[in-house]
C-alpha cells in the first residue's frame, strides 16, 4: 500500500471516530427520548417500540413555548438584520468625523454580559408596557443584535467597491436607492450568515426570556425547558424528548442555509 | 455641494436608528445598573439606600469571588485554545476531499445550534453517576475503579463542564476554519508545494498565517463567551458543589437572586463588564484598522 | 372653578362607588410554586373547597416555577407595576417581615381573630408571622426537616435497631458499610439540615436559636464540636458520589437499597410512596439523634400584598386557609401535617400520623424549632449551606477553619448592618 493510501485510510479512521464521539449525545438524547420510564435506567438498552408517551408530555409542556420562540425569533432576526445593516451602511461607505467613534460604541455591546442590563432594562420595558409582550421582546432582540450584526454586515459592505457607489451615485441614483437595489442583494451571503447566527442566538436565548415574560403566551421555549430541566423528580424520558423537540428548528434552519452560512461567515474579513 | 450635503443627511438618518435605539436600551439600562452598584436594594423595597463603594470592598474581600475568578481564568484559557484547535484538526481532515464532507460537517457543527440549556439537559444525563452513559461504560468496560462523579466531584467538576462546552461551541471553530481553509488563494500553496514543503512546512508557513482572521474570530467569540460563561454552568452545577465550579456570572445570579442583594450583584456585573471589554477591545482595535487597508 | 371641580370630583366618585358596588363577582389570584403532583392536587383541594365556601368569588391560582427567590423577583415586577396578586404563597420569618418592612404586605389582624390565629398555632410559629404586634400571614402546613427516613427492609435484613444516640447511629453505619450497603443517603445543596441535628445536640435549642438571632459566634468552640459531630457521624456514612445526586435521585438510591438511611424533608413520603412504597412497611422513619425532643419544621403560608385590586377576595381565601376545611383539604393531599393544630389526625397516613403526634408532644414538653432559613438573612443563610456542604466534601481541620473564618467575618459584618432579628422577641 502507498503511503498515500495508509495516510487516507488514517484519515477516514480518525474523521469517523472523531464524528462517532461527537454524535454520542445526540444519539442517547434520541434513544432516550423513545425509551419507557423503565427501559431509560439502562443506558445501553435498545427500546423495544417507540414509546411515543414522552413526545406527548412533552408537547404539552412546551408546545406552546415552540409556538411563542418562532413568534418571537422570525420577526426578530428579520429587524435586527435590517436595523444592523442600517449601520453598517455609512459605517463601511463614508468616512466621517468620529466614524471610528461609533462604531467603537456600537461593538461595545458585544462585551456587555447581558446579566448585567436584566433589571434596569425590565424596568424600562415595564415603563413603556412591553413587558411579556412580543412587540417586548423582538425590540429588545434587536437592539441587542445590533453590535454583532453591524460587525459582520460592515466587513461585508466594505468588501464591495466603493467604485460601485460612486458608479451609481453619477447615474443618478439615490444614497438609499443605492442600498435598497444594489447593496443589499449583493450582501446576500453576508445576510444569510447574519440571520443565522441571529436565528441562533435569539432562538436560543434564556434571559432575555426569562426577565422579561411571564406569561404562557409569551414564554419561549428556552426558558419552558430550563423549568423543566429544574423540576425536582426529573423524567429523563420527557426531558430527552422535549430537549429534541426545542432544538429541531435550528437544526434545521442551519441544513437548509448550511453553504451559505459557510461562505458569509468570515464577515467578508479576508476576501481581497 | 449639494451632493456632499445630501449625502450627509442619508447616512446620519440611517446611523441614528441603531445608535439612538442601542444608547436607549443598552447604554442607559448599563449606566443604570452601574449606579446601582452603589446602592443596597433587596428588589422589592421601594427605594434603594446609598453604599458607595462597600459593594466592591465586600466583593474584593469575598474568598467566594477569587475563586469565581479563577474559574474564569480557566475558561479563558480552555476557550480561547481547546475548541480552536479541535476546530482547526477537524477542518484540516476534512479540507483533505474527503467524501462525505458535508454529512461530517453536519454532525460536528449541529451541536453548537443547540440551546445551552439543552446541552445541559443531555450531558447531565451522560453524567449521572449510576445510571449515565460515563459511568456506565466504564463499568461495562471492567474500569470500574475509574468511574467518577463527574459533576459532584470538586476536582473536576469544572472540567467535566468544559467538556460539554467542547462538543457544543467546536462547531463554530470549525465553520470559522473551514470557510478560512477555502479563502487560501490556491497559488500560494502550489508554490509551497514546488518548493518542496511538505504537509507541515506548507501548514505552518502558508495556512496558519492565511487562517488568522478566522483565528482572531473565533478567539475573540470564544474569549467574550468565556467571560460570560453561566448557562452552562448554572444549568449542570448551579456552581457548586461548594463554589468550586462558580464563575462570576453565575455568582452575581445567585447574589441577586437567591441572596436578594442586587446591589452586590450590580457591582459583579461591572466587574463583569471591565473584564470582558479588557479582553474584546484588542481584538476590535485589530479588526478595525485591518479594515481601513482593505476598503480603498 | 374650585367649587367645580370638587362638585366633579364628588360626582365621578360617587359614581365609582356605585359601579364597583354593583359588581359582585370578584377575582381574586394566589401565586404560588406548588406545581408537582401532590402539591397541585393539594391545592386544588383547597381551592375547592374555597369555592364551595364563597361560590360567588372567583379564585384564580398562578404558577410560578422556581420557589421563594423566583416569587421574589416576579413579585418584585408586580409592586413596580402596582399590579399585586391578592395572596401569594410566602416563607414565614425573615423573608415575610423583608415584605413587611419594604411596607409591600397587608396586616391581616382582623382574619387572624376570625380564625383564632393564637390558639391554633404554635408560638414559635407566631413568631415568625407576627410583626409589630400584627399579624401577616396565614401558615398552612409543616413539615419536619429533622427525620430520618430509612428502608425497612434492610434494617431487618441485617436485624437492626433504630439508633436513638450518636454511638448507636455510628454502629448502624459501620454495619451497612460491612455488609456493602451505603448508609446513608444525600444530596448536593441538601447537607445542611443534616447539621442541625448536631448542632442541636452540642449546643441545645437555645444555642440554634442564638445562632439564628446572630448572636453565636461561628468561632466559638462549641460550633467547632458540632461541625466535627457532624463530620465523624454523618459525613463518613454519606452513599459514595453523594455531590453528583440531587435529591430525588439520592432518594431513588434508598428505593432500589443501595442506601439504607435519608434525611430530608418529609416531603419524600410523597415520593416514596408514589414510586410505590407503602409508609410502614416500606420504610420508616425516626428523629435524627439530637433532635428528640426537638423537632425542626419548614411552613408554608400565605401572605396579602398591599394594594391589591380584590381584598375581599382575597380575605376569604385567608379565612379558609386558616379554617380546619381549608387546611384539611390542603394538607391531606400534600402529604404535611397541617400548621392548624386543631386540625383533626383522621386525614393523615400512618406516617404523617406519627409524625402529628410527635410534632403535638414536642408542642407541649420540647421546642418546636424553625429551619435557620427563616431566622437568618438570606445571605448567611445561603452562605452557611454551601460553607457546610464545602466542609462535607472534605471534613479536615484545615477546611474547617476556612468555613468557621467565613461564616464569622460574614456575621460582623452582618451585625454591623444590623441585619439580624431577636426573634424571641417577636
Amino acid at each position: 500500500m502507498t503511503k498515500r493510501r495508509i495516510v487516507r485510510i488514517l484519515l477516514y479512521t480518525i474523521l469517523t471516530l472523531l464524528a462517532v464521539l461527537f454524535a454520542v449525545p445526540l444519539v442517547v438524547m434520541v434513544v432516550t427520548s423513545i425509551k419507557t420510564p423503565a427501559e431509560v435506567v439502562n443506558v445501553f438498552a435498545w427500546p423495544q417500540e417507540i414509546y411515543w408517551a414522552n413526545y406527548i408530555k412533552a408537547f404539552e409542556i412546551i408546545g406552546r413555548g415552540l409556538l411563542n420562540s418562532m413568534f418571537i425569533t422570525v420577526p426578530s432576526v428579520v429587524i435586527s438584520a435590517f436595523v444592523g445593516s442600517l449601520g453598517a451602511y455609512p459605517l463601511s461607505q463614508f468616512r466621517f468625523k468620529g466614524d471610528y467613534a461609533v462604531y467603537m460604541f456600537l461593538l461595545a455591546g458585544l462585551f456587555i454580559p447581558i446579566q448585567i442590563v436584566m433589571i434596569p432594562l425590565f424596568q424600562i420595558m415595564r415603563s413603556l408596557k412591553l413587558y411579556d409582550s412580543f412587540v417586548g421582546m423582538w425590540l429588545v432582540h434587536t437592539v441587542y443584535g445590533i453590535p454583532i450584526c453591524t460587525f459582520y454586515l460592515r466587513n461585508y459592505f466594505a468588501t464591495i467597491p466603493r467604485s460601485l457607489l460612486e458608479a451609481s451615485l453619477i447615474d443618478g441614483c439615490s444614497i438609499a436607492g443605492y442600498y435598497f437595489r444594489i447593496l443589499i442583494p449583493l450582501a446576500k451571503p453576508g445576510f444569510a450568515a447574519v440571520i443565522i447566527l441571529q436565528a441562533r442566538a435569539i432562538w436560543n436565548d434564556l434571559l432575555f426570556g426569562l426577565t422579561l415574560t411571564r406569561s404562557d403566551f409569551v414564554r419561549p421555549v428556552t426558558v419552558e425547558l430550563a423549568t423543566f430541566v429544574g423540576q425536582t423528580d426529573v423524567q429523563y424520558g420527557q426531558l430527552m424528548a422535549a430537549t429534541l423537540l426545542s432544538i429541531l428548528p435550528t437544526i434545521i434552519v442551519f441544513l437548509i442555509f448550511r453553504r451559505q452560512f459557510i461562505e458569509g461567515v468570515l464577515g467578508g474579513s479576508v476576501k481581497g | 455641494m449639494k451632493l456632499a450635503t445630501e449625502k450627509r443627511l442619508t447616512f446620519s438618518l440611517f446611523l441614528l436608528i441603531p445608535v439612538l435605539s442601542f444608547a436607549i436600551f443598552v447604554i442607559y439600562p448599563v449606566y443604570q445598573s452601574i449606579v446601582l452598584s452603589f446602592h443596597k436594594w433587596d428588589g422589592i423595597s421601594p427605594t434603594a439606600t446609598y453604599v458607595g463603594l462597600q459593594n466592591y470592598q465586600k466583593l474584593f474581600a469575598n474568598p467566594r469571588f477569587w475563586t469565581a475568578l479563577s474559574n474564569n481564568a480557566k475558561w479563558l484559557v480552555f476557550s480561547l485554545f481547546i475548541p480552536t484547535s479541535v476546530g482547526l484538526l477537524l477542518a484540516l481532515l476534512i479540507n483533505q476531499k474527503i467524501k462525505g464532507e458535508s454529512i461530517y460537517q453536519t454532525i460536528f457543527f449541529i451541536p453548537y445550534t443547540i440551546t445551552p440549556v439543552a446541552v445541559a439537559a443531555v450531558w447531565r444525563w451522560l453524567f449521572e453517576p449510576r445510571n449515565g452513559l460515563f459511568n456506565r461504560f466504564l463499568i461495562e468496560v471492567g474500569l470500574r475503579d475509574h468511574i467518577k462523579i463527574w459533576l459532584g466531584d470538586p476536582t473536576i467538576a469544572t472540567y467535566s463542564i468544559m467538556l460539554s462546552s467542547l462538543w457544543w461551541t467546536t462547531g463554530f471553530a470549525l465553520v470559522m476554519y473551514i470557510s478560512g481553509l477555502r479563502e487560501i488563494p490556491v497559488e500560494l500553496l502550489e508554490a509551497a508545494e514546488i518548493d518542496g514543503a511538505g504537509f507541515f512546512r506548507k501548514f505552518r508557513s502558508v495556512m496558519l498565517p492565511q487562517l488568522l482572521p478566522s483565528t482572531i474570530v473565533v478567539m475573540a467569540m470564544s474569549g467574550i463567551s468565556a467571560m460570560r460563561v453561566f448557562d452552562l454552568v448554572y444549568s449542570l452545577t448551579r456552581g457548586g458543589p461548594g463554589y468550586s465550579t462558580e464563575v462570576l456570572a453565575t455568582m452575581m445570579f445567585d447574589v441577586s437572586f437567591n441572596r436578594f442583594e442586587m446591589g452586590l450583584g450590580s457591582a459583579l456585573a461591572v466587574v463583569l463588564l471591565v473584564l470582558s471589554a479588557v479582553i474584546i477591545l484588542p481584538y476590535i482595535y485589530h479588526t478595525s484598522r485591518s479594515l481601513e487597508e482593505i476598503r480603498y | 372653578m374650585y367649587r367645580n371641580k370638587r362638585a366633579l370630583f364628588g360626582l365621578v366618585a360617587a359614581l365609582v362607588l356605585v359601579m364597583s358596588a354593583s359588581v359582585s363577582i370578584q377575582a381574586a389570584e394566589m401565586w404560588h410554586y406548588w406545581l408537582s403532583g401532590g402539591e397541585k392536587e393539594a391545592l386544588d383541594a383547597f381551592l375547592d373547597k374555597a369555592r364551595e365556601l364563597y361560590p360567588n368569588v372567583e379564585f384564580t391560582e398562578r404558577g410560578i416555577p422556581g420557589s421563594t427567590s423566583e416569587m421574589r423577583r416576579q413579585l418584585g415586577a408586580a409592586f413596580m407595576a402596582n399590579d399585586p396578586p391578592e395572596l401569594y404563597q410566602s416563607a414565614i420569618g425573615y423573608d415575610m417581615k423583608s415584605y413587611v418592612d419594604a411596607g409591600r404586605l397587608e396586616p391581616i389582624d382582623d382574619i387572624w381573630e376570625a380564625v383564632n390565629g393564637d390558639e391554633i398555632f404554635s408560638e414559635g410559629l407566631q413568631r415568625m408571622v407576627k410583626f409589630d404586634g400584627h399579624a401577616y400571614g396565614i401558615p398552612l402546613n409543616t413539615h419536619v426537616i429533622s427525620h430520618i427516613f430509612y428502608n425497612k427492609h434492610i434494617f431487618e435484613k441485617y436485624d437492626l435497631d433504630i439508633p436513638t444516640t450518636w454511638d448507636e447511629f455510628k454502629e448502624v453505619s459501620k454495619t451497612l458499610r460491612e455488609n456493602g450497603i451505603e448508609p446513608f443517603a444525600a444530596a448536593t445543596s441538601w447537607t445542611l439540615t443534616h447539621f442541625y441535628a448536631p448542632l442541636i445536640t452540642v449546643l441545645g435549642p437555645e444555642g440554634y436559636l442564638a445562632l439564628g438571632n446572630g448572636e453565636l459566634a461561628f468561632t466559638d468552640p462549641k460550633v467547632r464540636e458540632a461541625f466535627e459531630l457532624y463530620g465523624d457521624a454523618f459525613v463518613s456514612s454519606y452513599m459514595f458520589g453523594w455531590s453528583g445526586y440531587g435529591w430525588a435521585e439520592a432518594a431513588n438510591e434508598l428505593l432500589q437499597g443501595n442506601a439504607a438511611m435519608y434525611l430530608n424533608g418529609d416531603w419524600v413520603v410523597a415520593y416514596f410512596e408514589q414510586a410505590g412504597w407503602t409508609p410502614g412497611e416500606d420504610f420508616g422513619f425516626f428523629p435524627a439523634p439530637g433532635t428528640e425532643d426537638a423537632i425542626i419544621i419548614q411552613v408554608d403560608a400565605l401572605a396579602a400584598p398591599k394594594n391589591a385590586k380584590d381584598t375581599e377576595g382575597a380575605k376569604a381565601l385567608m379565612t379558609v386557609a386558616g379554617s380546619i376545611d381549608g387546611q384539611s383539604a390542603f394538607n391531606k393531599h400534600k402529604g404535611s401535617v397541617a400548621a392548624n393544630l386543631a386540625v383533626p389526625p383522621e386525614i393523615y397516613n400512618p406516617i404523617l400520623l406519627e409524625t402529628y403526634n410527635r410534632i403535638q408532644r414536642v408542642n407541649e414538653e420540647g421546642t418546636i424549632l424553625p429551619n435557620q432559613l427563616f431566622m437568618l438573612p438570606p445571605s448567611l443563610y445561603q452562605e452557611l449551606g454551601r460553607q457546610v456542604e464545602m466542609y462535607a466534601l472534605n471534613p479536615t481541620d484545615k477546611v474547617l477553619d476556612g468555613v468557621l473564618n467565613t461564616l464569622e467575618n460574614m456575621r460582623q459584618d452582618l451585625l454591623k448592618e444590623n441585619a439580624f432579628v431577636k426573634w424571641q422577641d417577636m
